[in-house]
């Protein structure tokens, strides 16, 4: 089942941009593809540092309605949230992406087929998209492809 | 890099309206799932590592601590918990 997650929040170096993370059920997910960049505000000259990391916990954020690209495929068991007020437990040394951008560039990785970013079937456990490093507090935005197995 | 090994890479690319557009390559390690991000003709030492045993691409840090340890057997061990408590009906 192939969902889109898109998650905004206004940048913070402490707080994720959003997350997402197997259900009670258990679900595994996959990510093939990611995007993020500055968002709405008017983005400077400054330097953002983009991770996604592995989580073992989702933390306190705003939740994600999730709906399947294809609607014959049902609703979504994996949970997703946006805007952390509380952050997702992170495990230490599982940073799968990082890149530094210029606060007005977009980036955009796609994953080749059988090596895209899995979550292990393990309750809550998932991937956080975070900004460590935020030059300047403006509105950022991800936009995540993930597909639960 | 084989062909075979090219049907492994990812792609990236990074818009910037006050710079050229950047294009890269990814591969994703085959032991710690970290995207690693190179461009056409950049050393091969440079990337990363290949491990003979997954006859994957490797990580740096993943090539110098010189064990082979799939990312999907990292998977099942994290998975193993509940495995275990559902195998003994301890959850559902």
């Amino acid at each position: 089942m192939q969902i889109q997650i898109v998650m905004a929040r206004t940048a913070s170096a402490t707080l994720s941009v959003g997350s997402w993370g197997s259900p009670a059920t258990t679900r595994r997910s996959m990510m093939s593809d990611i995007m993020f960049g500055a968002a709405e505000a008017t983005p400077g000259d400054f330097g953002f540092v983009w991770e996604v990391q592995a989580c073992t916990t989702q933390g306190t954020n705003t939740s994600i309605t999730l709906t399947a690209a294809n609607p014959a495929d049902g609703t979504p068991t994996i949970t997703a949230g946006q805007n952390h007020s509380a952050d997702p437990t992170l495990t230490a040394n599982q940073v799968r992406l990082s890149i530094g951008l210029n606060q007005r560039s977009t980036y955009r990785w796609v994953a080749p087929p059988g090596s895209e970013l899995y979550t292990p079937a393990t309750s809550a456990n998932g991937l956080a998209v975070r900004t460590p490093t935020a030059g300047a507090l403006v509105s950022c935005r991800a936009n995540a492809t993930v597909f639960e197995l | 890099m084989s062909r075979s090994q090219a049907s492994f890479r990812g792609a990236a690319i990074i818009v910037d309206p006050d710079a050229p557009t950047v294009e890269m390559h990814t591969l994703t390690c085959c032991h710690c799932s970290r995207v690693v991000h190179f461009q056409a003709g950049q050393s091969e030492a440079d990337i990363g590592g290949f491990c003979r045993l997954c006859m994957r691409a490797t990580c740096g840090p993943c090539s110098d601590a010189g064990t082979c340890v799939p990312f999907e057997a990292k998977l099942e061990k994290m998975e193993g918990r509940r495995v275990f408590l559902r195998g003994v009906e301890l959850v559902g």
